[in-house]
């Protein structure tokens, strides 16, 4: 042994100190040139990075997609609570956009007819059964009373029937209590129109001798003293002289479509108009 | 022998691994060395010969994978190794705060050595940045030693067959 085994270990350490020093001070030196040890440390390391990088990138992968689908499904309830959101505001906006139209219309009627009136809205109705009839919004707090009659856009709606403090009951032209002095707009023939329910109405009391199509026009009379002249009640859709009898069968299809009425108008009347 | 074989290749994993982990995982804003933990370890737990010949590969391995200068991780490595294999002789590393502290220590001095050594061998001056950016390398490292104590350890039982306890030092 060149030295004593005793001061091996202390040499040893020394000497790697001193080499590494050696080396040091060579590096800073020559810093372009690269040693035989350097190149061999740096080729053996570039697969291994490349395995390593390569494993990272599918592990950063995997869970950037995890974070995404993670961030997706957060973003697809952020989105459906925002659709519903907007398809609310949507159908509101529509709603408002017809409401607007059907009071147009009203707004349009109410200054064709010279009188007061009340726009209400439709907040029950009741056809189903034996006596038809809708509810309005408005009572005698608003005006109403009795027997007022009601319209809408399209033509008469019916009468009221019973008045509360804030509602009304209307009975409609179709139902079978209802009877309303009528004339054939053309060729001013005048009838009864009473309804039959789901078929609408009937005009009667109308002669054989008269002639009544298919199409024409009917009105109110105004000579009951409930309903003004000249509103519309609806279109002849039959004429039957054949049955047995003195009068025509003459079925009359209301303009008014009770089912899908939301707003109407009353006309208030006073005492003195309606006699 | 096969320790000479086998643990400066996981060396070179080990350093090859801490520079992808900064590099991809911390976007290079920090970089934690795990070497330094080794090389800790192994003045803990190796005689002076092997584990003054293994802290100089590492030193030397790590100067080739990220310095342009070879030789002052070699150096720092073998001196760090040195203080560990003297800290041993006093203190147990049995306990996580030990290993922490001592780590942290280590950490902060290989960050001193650095920032004075470097206006001499590169020839100018570090940024401020680099330098703030030691103290919190030093404590993530200091953190995660403990950690990394029981894993080399159980390297080593693999490796030897048997706990690599300190051996027949000086």
């Amino acid at each position: 042994m060149l030295f004593p085994k005793k001061y091996q270990s202390v040499i040893i350490v020394c000497l790697l100190v001193i080499i590494s020093l050696i080396l040091l001070s060579y590096s800073v030196k020559y810093p372009s040139k690269v040693g035989f040890f350097r190149k061999l440390v740096l080729e053996t390391a570039a697969p291994l990075a490349n395995i390593i990088t390569v494993s990272f990138e599918g592990l950063n992968e995997v869970w950037k997609r995890y974070i995404f689908l993670v961030g997706l499904e957060e973003e697809n309830r952020r989105l459906k609570k925002g659709n519903a959101l907007l398809t609310q505001e949507t159908i509101q906006y529509r709603e408002g956009y017809l409401e607007g139209i059907r009071l147009q219309k009203l707004l349009a009627l109410k200054e064709r007819i010279n009188y007061p009136t009340i726009v209400a809205r439709v907040i029950g109705r009741d056809q189903t059964s034996i006596i038809k009839t809708i509810l309005i919004n408005k009572g005698t707090s608003h005006g109403l009373r009795v027997d007022l009659p009601v319209v809408a856009d399209q033509g008469v709606v019916g009468r009221i029937v019973e008045a509360s403090s804030h509602v009304s009951k209307i009975l409609i032209l179709i139902d079978e209590n209802s009877n309303i002095d009528a004339l054939v707009q053309e060729n001013r023939i005048q009838g009864i129109l009473q309804g039959a329910g789901s078929l609408g109405c009937s005009l009667k009391y109308v002669s054989k001798t008269e002639t009544v199509n298919v199409g024409n026009i009917v009105i109110s009379s105004g000579l009951s003293g409930l309903f003004p002249k000249g509103l519309l009640l609806g279109v002849v859709k039959s004429v039957d002289k054949t049955d047995g009898g003195l009068f025509q069968k003459i079925d009359v299809a209301p303009f008014v479509d009770f089912a899908r009425l939301e707003e109407v108008m009353v006309i208030v009347l006073n005492q003195d108009d309606e006699r | 022998m096969i320790n000479y074989i086998l643990l400066p290749f996981f060396s070179l994993l080990l350093i090859v691994f801490q520079m992808m982990v900064s590099d991809i995982m911390l976007f290079g804003k920090i970089g934690i060395d795990l070497s330094l933990i080794l090389v800790i370890y192994i003045g803990f737990r190796l005689d002076i010969i092997r584990g003054g010949i293994l802290s100089f590969i590492i030193g030397f391995i790590h100067d080739c994978i990220t310095c342009s200068i070879s030789g002052l991780y070699t150096l720092l490595y073998v001196i760090i190794f040195l203080i560990s294999m003297l800290a041993s002789y006093r203190i147990s590393p049995g306990k996580s705060a030990f290993i922490m502290i001592f780590t942290l220590i280590c950490a902060l001095f290989e960050g001193i050595i650095i920032i004075l050594f470097y206006p001499l061998l590169y020839g100018g001056g570090i940024s401020s940045h680099a330098l703030m950016s030691y103290i919190p390398q030093a404590f993530i490292v200091s953190g995660l030693s403990p950690v990394f104590f029981r894993v080399f350890n159980r390297i080593g039982v693999v490796l030897n067959g048997r706990d690599a306890r300190p051996v027949e030092r000086i």
